[in-house]
This record gives structure tokens, sequence and C-alpha cells, in this order.
């Protein structure tokens, strides 16, 4: 099409560091940044002040809570320094200090080094292949059974099962029109039209800090639950993945009247140890094609940074993140070459914008038969 | 003690104690069928392991001489991979012919642990990896492209009549 789609889905290396710290394999962005830039920890050492004072407010109305709780933990730091060492110590500091290796070494991960040309594993015999995979969770086999035809034809055979299993357990919010038949081009599809596979695997393997969490964010989050379930705002859904309710899936209907509309795109939360004083980190999984969300599916939205507010909810923020999507932003904006774009053309910016809800959002209509 | 000669694709002749042979469910049935006795010279020939890849399968079996035999598969539970002994990492900190071959060695020769280790360590270079790091790492070839480009350009075509 134009410039822009072709722009963002072919990079060859990652859009950070421009290649510095090594291939990006396809992706957007490098692992080495994707590392640094978003953060896997759960629970940062501020925050960890904050729950363990966290208790003594349990019967405390909500409005009370944020200026209480963060007036203690600063007060108080001398109670709280064994734990938040200790905590420092099991996670994050580890982490830090292996994101920083990477970041000072250039080029860094590399891929083992090659000898020669040749590819070994055509010389195994299936069966042995079968017991290498056999060793790999769901997500992986899925990227083994994208390497080579070969791999691609031993995997739908001898474990056809894994696919439905891998697009229940991650998509949980995927409601296909039609019965699908191929798992594994279903799990494909929503695979593909996400816009960064390293948050995917972390989506799946859902990390959790080993630290205590505070009721009020278990009750917050209860409510929370309770009422997207009960009563969700229109067009939106959102589910916890994990029982900590660290990692949750979330879908946005695209708004009526948009180049968005008809399609159904899914977003990844992940709803810190911190949370409600902290903002939950949102994300797109699907590629969209919107000025105020990056080509990783960062959404510039300033109530999920510096303007976040304990009124705010998850259900809230998704709204105007839908809201958004009607009425993009364009003064200050995520990515600036589709802001112009927009603004000067906004013709040419619904049509690609409608292509993308077409590729990336409607994998629950255009159902895959083969 | 009794001893086994054992002859490698090419030629070299290994004697090793038959009881660390025996971890090759392969050589035990082989001698058992033939009947060797302790005082014979017969040779048993090994036409698919090279000499190379027989010595470290020896030095891997006379490691693992005491072991107890390994545990049977059970089915549906996500087998673990971080379970390799540093003994086992350190002999298997070799490049990817070699590894490759030891694997081929030890499904020949049905030596279960050696496959197992082996087969851990490969699953643990792909874990982790997207599918083009995985080509790039162990040299595949990418042999879709043409089948899934033409579906992309068939999508394309579809959505800009629109």
């Amino acid at each position: 099409m134009t410039g822009h789609s072709r722009d963002n889905q072919n990079r060859s290396s990652c859009y950070v560091c421009n290649g510095f710290y090594g291939s990006c394999y396809d992706e957007q962005i490098c692992q080495t940044c994707h590392l640094f830039l978003f953060s896997e920890e759960l629970a940062q050492a501020v925050q960890e002040n904050v729950h363990n004072t966290m208790g003594v407010e349990d019967g405390d109305s909500g409005n009370d809570e944020p200026a209480d709780t963060f007036y203690n933990g600063f007060q108080r730091p001398v109670q709280d320094i064994p734990l938040d060492a200790q905590i420092i110590r099991v996670g994050p500091s580890q982490d830090l200090a292996r994101r920083l290796q990477l970041l000072s070494e250039m080029s860094a991960p590399q891929p083992q080094p090659l000898d020669g040309d040749s590819d070994y594993f055509q010389e195994l015999p299936p069966e042995v292949l079968l017991t290498v995979f056999s060793y790999l969770d769901d997500f992986s086999l899925w990227c083994v059974s994208k390497v080579c035809t070969r791999w691609e034809q031993l995997l739908r055979s001898h474990i056809p099962q894994t696919w439905r299993r891998l697009v229940d357990s991650c998509w949980p919010l995927y409601e296909p029109l039609k019965p699908v038949d191929d798992w594994h081009f279903a799990i494909s599809a929503l695979i593909g039209s996400s816009s960064c596979i390293l948050c995917i695997r972390r989506m799946i393997s859902r990390p959790h800090a080993e630290c205590q969490e505070n009721s009020w964010r278990r009750r917050r989050l209860r409510h929370e639950v309770k009422n997207l379930k009960s009563d969700p705002p229109e067009g939106i859904r959102a589910v916890p993945l994990d029982n900590h309710w660290c990692h949750w899936q979330a879908t946005i209907l695209g708004p009526a009247g948009s180049p968005f509309e008809g399609g159904q795109f899914f977003l990844y939360i992940q709803i810190p140890y911190g949370y409600p004083m902290t903002p939950p980190v949102v994300r797109f999984l699907t590629k969209i094609f919107h000025p105020n969300v990056s080509r990783h599916g960062d959404i510039g939205l300033d109530s999920l940074h510096y303007n976040w507010s304990l009124a705010l909810t998850i259900a809230k923020v998704l709204i105007s993140i839908q809201s958004l999507l009607t009425d993009p932003f364009c003064d200050v904006c995520m990515e600036p070459d589709i802001a112009q774009l927009y603004n000067n053309d906004q013709q040419t910016y619904n049509t690609i914008a409608r292509y993308w809800t077409h590729r990336f959002a409607m994998n629950d209509i255009l159902t895959w038969s083969n | 003690m009794p001893m086994i000669k054992l002859q490698s694709s090419d030629g070299e002749v290994f004697q090793v104690d038959f009881e660390i042979a025996k971890a090759s469910v392969t050589i035990k049935t082989m001698v058992e069928d033939l009947g060797l006795e302790e005082e014979d010279e017969e040779i048993v020939p090994l036409p698919n392991v090279n000499a190379g890849i027989l010595k470290k399968v020896i030095q891997w079996a006379t490691y693992h001489k005491d072991d107890p035999p390994p545990p049977e598969d059970d089915e549906g539970r996500e087998k673990r991979t971080d379970d390799i002994s540093s003994w086992d990492a350190d002999f298997l900190k070799v490049d990817q012919g070699t590894l490759f071959e030891l694997i081929l060695a030890a499904n020949y020769l049905d030596i279960k642990g050696l496959l197992d280790v082996t087969c851990k360590t490969v699953a643990n270079m792909i874990k982790g990896k997207t599918p083009e790091e995985i080509r790039k790492t162990f040299n595949i070839k990418n042999d879709f492209t043409a089948a899934e480009e033409d579906q992309v350009r068939k999508e394309n075509e579809w959505c800009e009549e629109k």
C-alpha cells in the first residue's frame, strides 16, 4: 500500500537501537531494548513501601488511603528495609544487572556461533525431533512450527491439541463466530496480527514477583472484576489471566464511525503490585494504525502515565482508549508520521487504518479453512 | 571384569567394560542375542558411530555407570529442561555438529539418559527464540515464504478493491 504500512511491518532492524544490540529477527524491537524499555518488574522498591503499610488501613474508606499510605510509607523506612532488601535481592536487581550487562555489550544477545552452513536438524529422524520438541512449552512449540514446513507438518500431525490449548489459555476473549477447524491457523493469525511477539511470550509466561500483595489491591481488583463481568462498558471486555491478577487481557471493539469499526482489538494489561497507587501498563496486542499507539502497541494516554488518578479503573482506562480511537490526539503522539497523515490527508489515513483493521483485527469474523 | 570390544565406523576399536557398555540397549541386546562370552574375541561393529563420537559416548557412559535407570516418562506433564547436571552441561559444551551427532548416536545405541540430556540441551537452545531466530541459530532454510507471501498478496488485493 503506502510507505506507512510497509514501513511499519517490514523493518530489518530494531526501531529503538537501529541494530546496535543485534538482530531483532523480523520483530519491531530487539530483545535487549525490549527487556530494558518494557520492564518485567511488577514490584518496585517504592511500591513495596506502600504495601508493607497497607494492611493497617484495611478498614478505611478508599478516599483517605493514598495520602496516609504515602505518608506512612515514607515516614517509616527503617521497618521496611529488611523486607525491601530481600525483595530486591531475589528479583529486580538481578534482572537489572542482567539488563545493564546486555546494554553494555554491543550486539548481544547473539545466536550460537554457526558452524558451517549445515542444518543438522535435517539429519534427525522424526521421533528424535519429537523428543526434542517434547521439552518445549506451547508457545515455543508454535515458534518451532513456524520455522520450516517439515517441522510444521510434524507438529501439526503429532500434537494437534496444543494449538487449541494455546488459544484458550492466551486469548480467552477470542470468540470466533464460526467454529474453527484449524486451530494452528487461528493461533498463527492471532500471533501474526500482534505487534510484539516478545510481549506475547511474557503474557504467556506470566511472571510474578514473590512479594506480598496488599489487601487494598485485591479488594479493588475483585470489585473491578465483578463489575467488568456483570456490567461491562459497551464494546469492552477484560479478564485476568493469572491468579495474582497481574496479567490481563482486554478487548476493545472499534467504535462505530471510526476506521476501526468492526475490528476486535486485543490489549494486554499488566497490573503492578502497587496498583492502584501506580497505573496499570496497557498495551495493544493487535496491530493498529493510530497516531497515539506506537508500533510496539504502547498507548500515549496521559492518564496511564503522569496523570494517573486513583479514581480511574481498568474499565475507565479502556473507555478512554476506545474514545481515543475515534478522536486521535495529534499534538502529542507516539507515531508522528501517522499524525501528519491524519492532519493532512484524512482519507488516506482512513483507508490505511481500515485496511489494518481488516488485516489484523478481524480474526473472529474471518475464520479459516484450509 | 568382562570387557567388550566396540568398533566405530572408521575402524577404531574400543575396549569397554561390559557394565558400562550395557547403558546402550542396542549393545546389550546384541550381546545377549549373540551370546558372547567373556573370552570371546568377537568385536561388536557400530557402523553408525565414528570414533570421536563413540569416545564421547563411552566417556558419558563411564561417568554415569552408577546412575539409577532413568524414570519412565509420564505423559501430559510439561517436562523440565533445567535439571541438567553441571557435569553433563560441561560435557555438552561442544559445537552443534558434535551435539547432533551425539543425539544420533544416543538414538542409535538406545541410551535413554544421553538422548534425554542432549535433546534437553537442544530444546534449551530453541526456547525463548522467535522462529526467525531459531532459523538463524540452526541454519535452517525458511521454505514457507512462497505460499505465505501469496496469501498476503491476495489479502492486499481484496482490500485495495474496497
